[in-house]
């Protein structure tokens, strides 16, 4: 997310560069902290093995002083190229505003980059980006070597979509300074494009929700085929995942009145709200009346099943009264919509799921609130035959 | 959407980073966004690489974020490194920025930590506000702003 401060006349942007191991991504960093005066950029950052394999991320800072009356910094970030560093990238590529992936145009590295390419859109989209809505150019980097994969058939198999590329050979600072350039461009494009809009529109809220809805159509359409998506509001999504998705993509395609659509899109995107990956792991006090009575381990977690449905299942295992009581139970949870709580005093909004349960003194409640994918937190309330009783994240206080 | 701050709220922000300072006789106070980059800061005499401090400050706080979860916590709220002679100390504002305080022996842990857990609650409060508002009229010049970056870069990079 680029910072723009008008106050100081501030642009400030973050750019990763991305691509298979040993591809070039930290000799372009390099090439780029050799070219530049020290007065324009700042030391290159390396977090790396002794082998200078990137082992978190390089990092270099760009000031590129006064640009029309705005003070314009762009960070600059590699990432580890080694697959088993997935979940490393996944952290370096949040907040970012453009992406140049570097392509190694080698024959036998044609196959890693068609995996990191399909990496990177994984993982922009646990962030709900989709690559495709966002400033991206592509380097063919090593283009000295003897043998290497043409041009044209590296566009077809990487770059169908015609994102600008560029040629490059990283050692040399070849291409280095083009490469950076154009993905400066598009960037700086996209930050102007998006406040004009929302200086017209007037309402940040109402221009978020409409890119939303926006990122989430493009995102229908990519993951349709993945069978990851879910119905459309109304219905718990126990209902069938694979047929609505369909209609969810055909529904924008009519030309007929698409303003009137995006009012109804907006409201049915909201209500069928991204249901969460979950598995929330994490130890509770267990409180009745706001009195510490035990603890508990809860895992609450999502499965597919074998007709396509996805089923939340809530796993817990409860000590009580100084460990006299143990407890282990499991139960299937629906899934509620979104509900918000007031929680330490602050409404937040939760996941719901619920699921009746049938107890000693009859039917009762098993109501959990879950937050959002990236600060997992789970509340759950369960009849008990003494009263209510309610698990929290440990040291967070409880809901109310 | 970008974060957009007015000259107020630039101001509000800086004089709390400032405040929290002078009030704890630190090196240096970074307020850093998750994505590594500063978005206010204030330091004494002694001057630190503020884009390379806030870039490695979002860094380890992520790796932390990760290694919280796979212990079963939701995240650990603060994170504190000793050295020899100085000390950081950082702490989570909201979801998205971080509060980092470089000090030394002339401050105390404790003073260090009460002052910013009470500065993190007045920056969430006002990052909140700030989000919830109409935001600016202004915009960025467009086609000017990109082509005379591209000339900059032209003219910076050394031949």
């Amino acid at each position: 997310m680029a910072n723009i401060n008008y106050a100081f006349k501030e642009i400030s942007c973050k750019i990763v560069y991305y691509g298979p191991g040993l591809c070039g991504k930290t000799t372009n960093l390099q090439a780029i902290h050799a070219g530049v005066p020290p007065k324009f950029r700042g030391e290159l950052v390396s977090l790396a093995t002794e082998q200078d394999r990137t082992l978190f991320f390089d990092f270099l800072a760009l000031d590129l002083g006064e640009v029309r009356g705005f003070k314009t910094k762009f960070q600059l970030y590699t990432v580890p190229g080694q697959v088993y560093y997935n979940a490393t990238r996944r952290l370096v590529l949040r907040g970012v505003d453009g992406i140049v992936f570097v392509a190694d145009s080698r024959p036998e590295s044609m196959e890693d980059n068609r995996e990191s390419l399909a990496n990177l859109r994984e993982n922009l989209e646990s962030y709900g980006l989709n690559l495709d809505a966002m400033p991206w150019v592509i380097q063919y980097n090593k283009r000295d070597l003897s043998n290497v994969v043409a041009r044209e058939e590296m566009e077809a198999i990487l770059n169908p979509d015609q994102v600008p590329s560029q040629e490059a050979v990283a050692t040399k600072g070849i291409g280095v300074k083009e490469t950076l350039k154009a993905i400066a461009a598009q960037v700086l494009r996209r930050l102007s494009e998006m406040t004009e809009s929302t200086a017209a529109s007037g309402s940040a809220l109402e221009r978020k929700a409409a890119e939303r809805q926006v990122l989430r159509s493009q995102k229908v359409s990519i993951t349709a085929a993945a069978s990851e998506t879910r119905p459309p509001a109304p219905t718990p999504t126990v209902a069938t995942e694979q047929p609505p998705p369909p209609p969810a993509v055909a529904a924008p395609q009519p030309p007929p009145a698409p303003p009137p659509k995006v009012e109804p899109a907006v409201a049915p995107a909201r209500a069928r709200v991204e249901l969460p990956d979950l598995h929330v792991l994490q130890k509770c006090d267990l409180r009745w009346r706001g009195f510490r009575v035990g603890n508990a381990v809860v895992e609450i977690s999502r499965r597919s099943t074998a007709d396509r449905k996805f089923l939340y299942v809530l796993n817990c295992q409860t000590t009580t009264c100084l460990g006299l009581f143990r407890n282990a139970w499991e139960c299937a949870l629906e899934w509620s919509g979104e509900e918000t709580k007031v929680v330490d005093y602050q409404t937040v909004p939760f996941y719901a799921l619920r699921r009746v349960v049938s107890h000693q003194k009859g039917e009762g409640y098993v109501c959990i609130w879950v937050k959002n994918a990236f600060d997992k937190a789970c509340y759950v309330s369960y009849p008990a035959f003494w009263g209510m009783v309610r698990l929290t994240p440990a040291g967070r206080g409880w809901f109310q | 959407m970008p974060l957009i701050m007015t000259k107020a709220d630039a101001d509000s922000i800086q004089k709390l980073v400032v405040d929290l300072l002078q009030k704890t006789k630190a090196r240096c106070v970074v307020l850093v966004d998750q994505s590594g980059r500063c978005v206010a800061h204030a330091d004494s005499s002694e001057k630190f690489d503020v884009d390379a401090l806030a870039a490695l400050i979002a860094g380890s706080f992520s790796s932390t974020r990760a290694l919280a979860g796979l212990v079963g916590e939701t995240e650990f709220f603060s994170l504190f490194h000793q050295g020899e002679n100085k000390r950081i100390q950082n702490i989570v504002v909201d979801n998205d920025r971080l509060l980092s305080v470089v000090f030394d022996q002339r401050a105390t842990v404790g003073r260090v930590r009460l002052c910013a857990e009470t500065t993190a609650e007045r920056l969430a409060e006002r990052f909140r506000q700030i989000a919830q508002r109409k935001t600016t009229d202004e915009c960025l010049p467009r086609e000017s702003l990109v082509e005379d970056t591209g000339k900059r870069l032209d003219q910076i990079f050394e031949p």
